[in-house]
């Protein structure tokens, strides 16, 4: 079966690829030394460290995710509970990488993901020898980013409209939502308007239906992402000085 | 026209574009984007994807792109910190990468 990979394998610049299943594990693999298994499941339990983060922003399912090093392009195709990866050079037609991907995908749904997925610990197959060796990269690599000057549209700030729903009657006001999230940056930085609504979303509720009475409820769940003794105690502080108001 | 703004032109389906500093505060945005939200969460990435890049050994991160069934997410890093664009979800994400690859560099 790990013919499968042949076609992404034969992409002018593609140095191995590899099928891993949702314990990580390599399903399939064509890889070229120093590239193993072993290093795959750790990159692929990484990738969906990332897919796991971007959920604070999309809900919906992760499909492609390409990673662009000095030397090498990474591209993963997730197929459902099984995580396509791609190792090439970063030379390589992003058009022809993209076609071997999709061809793999029809092969494996063809194939039935359930036959890959039950191929979980029979252990990784070797290479067919079809790789190319990885070539250094030619002049891809990204400086310094320009500044410039000027901005325009302001931010949309967090709100009880966020989830696209009418807030509730009581809902507890845009205005201390944002006093919230504030008090949360001050201890977590730029990560805080995400965590907040990360951990509103926790408990089963919206931004919008933050009421008084569930409100001690959405200062502990947040607190739960605070593991710092001296930040808690600091954003407890200032979440009873925005309460007395 | 700012820069920003010439690189969300390279497609139609790019939304927004926002640009951090490297302690994560945002310097600049335009666009239909979160910028605070987006910033972030492209800086918690990171920590995973630096992890790749020790792991391979094979150079820096310079840029990623990660697309969903509904978005498009494309980052570029630099010295100073970095550029995040959000978009409609695209089949061949690393085009679009590479293309906003080049309208930042060309815009240097």
């Amino acid at each position: 079966m790990n013919d499968i990979l042949d076609v992404l394998i034969r992409v002018p610049g593609v140095s191995g690829a590899a099928l891993c299943n949702q314990q990580g594990e390599c399903v399939l693999s064509q890889l070229i030394p120093p590239f193993e298994p072993i290093l795959i499941k750790k990159v692929v339990s990484e990738v969906r460290g990332v897919f796991q983060m971007m959920r604070y922003l999309d809900d919906s399912e992760p499909q492609f995710l390409v990673l662009h090093f000095d030397d090498v392009v990474v591209a993963v195709r997730q197929i459902e509970e099984l995580t396509l990866i791609a190792l090439a050079v970063s030379t390589t037609n992003s058009t022809m990488l993209g076609v071997g991907l999709n061809v793999v995908n029809l092969k494996i749904l063809e194939h039935g993901i359930a036959n890959f997925e039950l191929a979980a610990g029979t252990g990784s197959r070797s290479g067919s020898g079809l790789q190319s060796t990885p070539r250094p990269a030619t002049g891809t690599t990204s400086g310094p980013i320009a500044r410039s000057e000027g901005t325009s549209i302001s931010s949309p700030g967090i709100s009880g409209s966020d989830s696209g729903q009418q807030p509730a009657p009581d809902f507890i006001g845009d205005e201390l939502v944002q006093h919230l999230v504030k008090a949360l940056a001050r201890q977590l930085g730029p990560a805080a308007k995400v965590v907040f609504k990360q951990q509103v979303k926790h408990i089963g509720l919206t931004v919008g239906t933050i009421t008084p009475n569930n409100l001690s409820s959405v200062v502990d769940a947040v607190l739960q992402r605070l593991t710092d003794q001296a930040k808690r105690e600091a954003f407890l502080t200032e979440v009873r000085a925005l309460l007395r108001r | 026209m700012s820069e920003l703004d010439k690189v969300l032109k390279v497609s139609p389906g790019l939304r927004g574009i926002a640009r951090s500093n490297s302690s994560g505060s945002i310097e600049e945005f335009t666009g239909q984007v979160d910028a605070e939200s987006v910033c972030a969460v492209a800086s918690m990435c990171v920590q995973h994807l630096k992890r790749i890049e020790e792991l391979l050994g094979c150079g820096e991160l310079t840029s990623w792109a990660l697309t969903t069934e509904n978005t498009g997410f494309y980052v570029h890093h630099g010295r100073e910190g970095l550029i995040a664009i959000v978009g409609e979800a695209n089949k061949n994400p690393d085009a679009l990468l590479r293309k906003t690859e080049a309208a930042i560099r060309g815009g240097r």
